[in-house]
Order: C-alpha cells, then sequence, then structure tokens
C-alpha cells in the first residue's frame, strides 16, 4: 500500500506539499470537479429513478468502504457486515420512532451503536485468524439476526417492519428523492474523506501494518489486538451508517434486509472494486448495485428480458463470475483497472 | 545506574527441546554488547525472549529496571526497546519512508477522530514524524530510495532500512539480529560504521547478534557466548576470544590461532569494520 506515492515527474518541495490528499494539482482539480458533479449538475439533470439507483449506489458505497478498511487495509475477513448495518438501522429506527430524534443524530448514533456491538463479539473473533475469524464473524451475523427477529420490543419480531419516520433536514427531505440524494452522497463524502485522512495518518498507517506484517507492527509498538479492535469499530461504524441511510431511503426496517448474503455482496463488492482502495470500494458498490438493476430494468428496454426466477439465477452467476474473474486476472481491481486504461491513454501513443 | 538489559535464570523450552538454559546476562548501559554462538545455540530465542516474542518458561529479564519478563512484543518496545529481525521482517509493499514513519508510531498521539480530521495537532505532528524521519534516511544514506517500495529494495539496503525502522522508535536498548549476514565487506563496514554512530550519537544501547568475528572484536564493550542453550563465555572481546570454552564450541577443539584464511581463527579474523 503505498502511502505516499504520486506520479513520477512531479515534486513536492515540503513535507506539507507532499502529505496532502491531493497531492497534484490534477487531482484537486479532479476532486472538484467530482464535488461539482455530484452536489449540483448530477442533481439537476437526473430524473427521480436515476437518483433512486445513485442513492441505493451511495448507501452501499458507505457499506462497502467500511468493509474495505477492515478487509482491505487491515486484513481481518468479516462475514458479519450485515448484521451490523441491521444493527444501525434499527437503532436508528427506535431513536426516531420512541424519542423522536432527527435523523442528523439518529444517523451518527446508528453508526455508534453498530460500533459498539462490534466490539463485543470482536473482542473474542478478533483473537483469531483467517478461516477461524470467518466463523466467529458469521457467528455474529447469525447471533444478531436471531437476536433481532425475537427482540420484539426493539424490532417488532419475527418477519416484523417497523415503519421508519420521514426526516427533514433543512432543504433535505426524505419526502423526495433528491432529498435523500443529498443526505446520502454527504454521508458518503464525509466518509470518504475520514478514511482519507486515516489512511495518511498514525492510525491509518497502523492498519496497514497488521495486514503486512502482525509481527514487525508489534515490533514497532503497535498493539496488534488493539488495532484490530478499532479497524472493526470503524468499519461497523459504516455499515451502522449505511444501514439507517437504507432504513431512511425505503421508509421502512425489516430484518429480512439484512441477510447473510447481504454481507457476502458487501465482501463482493470490494474484491471486485479492489480491496484496500477507497475509491475501489465506490466503483465495486456501483457495480455489484447495478447487475440485478440492468438486469431487471436495464435489459427489457433493449427488448431482452428474463421471467423473475432467471434473472435472481442470472444475478447469483454473475456475481461469481466477477468475483471469480477478478480474484484471477486483475486481483487489484476495478480500480486498478481503471488506472491501467488510465495510464494507457496518458502514454499514448508510446503504450507498451 | 540500572542495567540497560539484566536477564538472569532465563530458560525456553520448546515441548521436549530446551532452548535456553540457566541463561543470565548483563548490558551496561551505552555498551554494545554482541552475542555470538554457533547455529541453534539460542541466540535468536534469547533476543525473541527479550522483545517479548517468546514467553520463557522461567527466568526473569528487564530493561532500564522495567521488568518485562513475559511480556508482549508492543511493551517491550514501551519499555525502550527495539529490534531488527534475523529474517527481514518489514513492511514490503510499502516505501522506505513509510516503513520508518511506522517506527515513530509510538511518538504520535492522533487516533481515530484526530487521524481522521487530520487537522491541528494530528497534521502537525505528522509532519514532525516526516522531519525526523528524514533526518534517520540521511543518517543510512538511503534518500535515494525513500519512495521505493522495501520489497524491491537490495538485501543489502533492507537490512539499512530495517536498522532505520528500529531508530525511528527511538529505542534505549537496540537489540540487531546479525544485521551484517549476507553482506559483502564496505556494506558490513557501513553496518558497523552505522551502530558506532548510533551509539556515540544518540547513546543507545546496543545487543548485538553476528557471526562475524571481526566485526564483534572491533566494536563490542562485551561479548557473551551461548552454546547449546547456555552461557559458556562471557566478558570483553579479547577475553572471550581466548576462552578455551569458546574456541572449542565454534572449532570443535581445534586451536584458535589456526589458520586466518579460512576464517576459522577467532581472533582477528580477515573480514570486518574500519578500526
Ligand atoms: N518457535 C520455535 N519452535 C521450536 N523450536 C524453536 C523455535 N525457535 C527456536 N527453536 C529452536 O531453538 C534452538 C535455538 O534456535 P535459535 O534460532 O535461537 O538459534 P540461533 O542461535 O539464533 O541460531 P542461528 O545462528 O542459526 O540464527 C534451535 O534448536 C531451534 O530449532
Ligand atoms: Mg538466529
Amino acid at each position: 500500500m503505498p502511502l505516499l506515492t504520486t506520479q513520477t515527474g512531479r515534486f513536492r518541495d515540503s513535507y506539507v506539499a507532499d502529505s496532502r490528499i491531493n497531492d497534484t494539482g490534477s487531482k484537486k482539480t479532479v476532486v472538484l470537479g467530482g464535488l461539482i458533479l455530484l452536489f449540483l449538475v448530477v442533481p439537476m439533470v437526473a430524473d427521480d429513478y436515476q437518483l433512486g439507483v445513485l442513492n441505493l449506489i451511495g448507501i452501499a458505497a458507505v457499506g462497502a468502504l467500511g468493509l474495505n478498511i477492515l478487509v482491505g487495509f487491515t486484513g481481518q475477513i468479516s462475514l458479519g457486515h450485515a448484521a451490523f448495518a441491521a444493527v444501525g438501522a434499527y437503532t436508528a429506527a427506535n431513536l426516531s420512532l420512541r424519542l423522536g430524534l432527527p435523523a442528523l443524530i439518529a444517523i451518527p448514533a446508528a453508526g455508534l451503536m453498530a460500533g459498539a456491538v462490534s466490539l463485543l463479539f470482536g473482542v473474542a473473533a478478533l483473537r483469531v485468524k483467517g478461516l477461524y475469524l470467518a466463523i466467529a464473524t458469521l457467528a455474529a451475523q447469525y447471533s444478531i439476526e436471531w437476536v433481532l427477529n425475537h427482540w420484539s420490543f426493539a424490532t417488532g419480531g419475527y418477519q416484523a417492519t417497523l415503519l421508519m419516520p420521514p426526516f427533514a433536514i433543512g432543504p433535505w427531505d426524505s419526502a423526495t428523492t433528491v432529498g435523500k440524494y443529498f443526505l446520502i452522497m454527504g454521508i458518503l463524502a464525509l466518509g470518504v474523506l475520514y478514511a482519507e485522512n486515516l489512511f495518511r495518518s498514525r492510525t491509518g498507517r497502523a492498519l496497514v501494518a497488521v495486514r503486512d506484517q502482525y509481527l514487525a507492527a508489534e515490533g514497532v509498538g503497535i498493539n496488534v489486538f488493539h488495532y484490530k479492535l478499532r479497524a472493526f469499530f470503524i468499519s461497523s461504524v459504516y455499515a451502522g451508517i449505511a444501514g439507517a441511510l437504507y432504513g431512511y431511503n425505503v421508509g421502512i426496517v425489516t430484518t429480512e434486509f439484512f441477510p447473510l448474503v447481504l454481507s457476502i455482496q458487501f465482501l463482493a463488492m470490494i474484491i471486485i472494486g479492489g480491496l484496500g482502495s477507497i475509491p475501489g470500494s465506490i466503483l465495486g458498490a456501483a457495480f455489484v448495485t447495478l447487475i440485478p438493476i440492468v438486469l431487471r430494468d436495464g435489459l427489457p428496454t433493449i427488448g431482452i428480458s428474463f421471467s423473475s426466477d432467471i434473472e435472481v439465477y442470472l444475478v447469483q452467476v454473475l456475481f461469481g463470475l466477477t468475483i471469480l474473474l477478478f480474484l484471477v486476472l486483475e486481483s487489484g481491481g476495478l480500480y486498478r483497472l481503471f488506472n491501467n486504461v488510465r495510464d494507457y491513454f496518458r502514454m499514448w501513443p508510446f503504450s507498451y | 545506574m540500572p542495567l540497560a538489559l539484566d536477564v538472569s535464570d532465563l530458560e525456553l523450552r520448546f515441548g521436549g527441546l530446551t532452548a535456553l538454559s540457566g541463561v543470565s546476562l548483563q548490558v551496561q548501559q551505552g555498551h554494545i554488547a554482541s552475542l555470538i554462538g554457533p547455529n541453534g545455540a539460542g541466540k535468536t530465542s534469547l533476543v525473541n525472549c527479550v522483545t517479548g516474542y517468546y514467553r520463557p518458561t522461567s527466568g526473569r529479564i528487564s530493561c532500564y529496571g522495567t521488568d518485562v519478563t513475559g511480556s508482549s512484543p508492543h511493551k517491550a518496545v514501551a519499555a525502550g526497546m527495539a529490534r531488527t529481525y534475523q529474517n527481514i521482517e518489514l513492511f514490503k509493499g510499502m516505501s522506505v519512508l513509510d516503513n520508518l514513519l511506522l517506527g515513530r508510531h509510538r511518538h504520535l498521539r492522533s487516533g481515530l477522530i484526530s487521524g481522521g480530521l487530520y487537522y491541528g495537532r494530528a497534521r502537525r505532528e505528522e509532519l514532525a514524524a516526516r522531519a525526523a524521519v528524514e533526518h534517520l534516511i540521511d543518517f543510512l544514506e538511503i534518500a535515494h530510495v525513500r519512495r521505493t517500495p522495501v520489497g524491491l529494495l537490495p538485501y543489502g539496503l533492507q537490512k539499512r532500512v530495517e536498522l532505520g525502522r528500529a531508530l525511528a522508535v527511538e529505542p534505549r536498548l537496540l537489540l540487531l539480529d546479525e544485521p551484517m549476514a549476507g553482506m559483502n565487506l564496505e556494506e558490513k563496514q557501513d553496518m558497523a560504521r552505522f551502530i558506532l554512530e548510533t551509539r556515540e550519537e544518540r547513546g543507545v544501547t546496543v545487543l548485538l547478534i553476528e557471526h562475524d568475528m571481526g566485526v564483534v572484536m572491533d566494536i563490542s564493550d562485551h561479548v557473551v557466548a551461548l552454546e547449546f542453550g547456555r552461557v559458556i563465555g562471557a566478558g570483553t572481546a579479547e577475553q572471550v576470544a581466548q576462552d578455551p570454552r569458546v574456541i572449542a564450541a565454534y572449532l570443535g577443539g581445534q586451536r584458535a590461532e589456526g589458520d586466518g584464511e579460512t576464517g576459522a581463527s577467532l581472533v582477528g579474523a580477515p573480514q570486518g569494520a574500519p578500526s
């Protein structure tokens, strides 16, 4: 994980310049352009359907980014990400239903609650590695699901549905798709900024060290277990926030939203997008979110359509295939692929 | 004045195998002490016990008066130690800069909140760490590779980066496990110079594991010889080199004044550091 690299031929003359996120003028322009596109252009030109799709991608990206911090950057596997999203969704639902708290409080609280619950499991699970950790987090997924299905006070019980109250934050209003769009994209932008900062400072560096060489990490004074816990906590905060956003977005919360399959889809997003890559998390989230949407809504417009049971099959086959393809052919994911293509054109016509 | 390192009656067993037995040794503050002994003598095991990687079966270890027996590696660092490894354990995918910045870990404070905001102190301390690391990079003469992923560097430079990472920790006791293994004469001389200068400029106490007796003779204030997990001799370099048990351990009974060209002699071995 090169934390401080840039293209050759561009030199910085101070450490300050060297430590900036937007280390080159062109990158700064790209980021600025991206923000203008995201917050000004898109909301003006996109219709409700398109904004709705972007909302789903944005929510998935928040969750995927969190999982990537744990899996891609810190090297710890988790199969329980969806369960922590569920904790967040129910926390937000209960806080706003019972206490009437506004979304701006309920959403961070959802993140913190998911993070806190994850620590309960993490204290035990993160003492083991690899396959054992996978099984331990699987246990977290199932036990949280079980609790949510049986804890009627908080969830209404098995297969019950909670109605999520609407929110209004200034001009952002959950009654409109664009209102939700601003909330979701605003939070995603903050999530990206936080992660970018984290990984150019002490904590993020330590997390990557834990992934790369945990014995040597201990040898420079990093308490590896504590840092694994921290990664688990942050990743679950993102999951919890994503879960809360999902609830606000669709207006209801039910345990069926957060099955094991969703945990696996989050993993698929970061594998396809690029392990240990922040932009990759977003690309992967977009890809995985779009597969079923394209099959259901996109292909029929060009005259191809499937019956719904075949469609479900196809989605799964496509997931499997893309994950396999990326694992075998481009383990850096979509983000690396994107960079390779960009470099190809930058060097063109001398692209060898 | 407490000892930099005080090991007493250390025993380490792996199942039936006794790797260390009744090992006691002291390292004075400001000394360069060398640990010698044939392959499998238990040198690395001893350093692993001291730095918290192995938990000794019995015995006591203290560093500058702090008991560190059976602690963990990050606690050994907190007690003032830093080390290098016989089989280089760098963060291979990271640049030289990042490896050294990781050495600064315990000198930085930013956490989940301040680090994520990267504002105020978090930002200032990152820049200060960067300055400290650049200083080390100059000292070790590795400025030309500062952005190279360390996995791509030649072996000799990797060893140097690993020394740099340990120095970035700013230890009071530096433990070096064969820092010159596999190096040519020139590289060994550089490394010996870095070790000596580190001691002079930073007042760091050094415990050095080294097979090259020339280097050991040249730079050590104190030498401890191990064989089969036991201390078989300790004293100044000259004393240990003339100790019949040490000579026997190395040469299987041959006399010390043997053939210098094959490197068989313990005294005045051919290769070595500048005197
Ligand atoms: N983790 C371990 N498990 C089992 N046996 C071990 C372990 N570590 C070391 N040993 C054994 O302890 C003995 C001492 O090994 P150690 O690595 O400390 O020797 P050394 O003096 O460093 O040798 P060398 O000069 O080859 O590096 C050897 O017999 C080794 O096989
Ligand atoms: Mg050894």
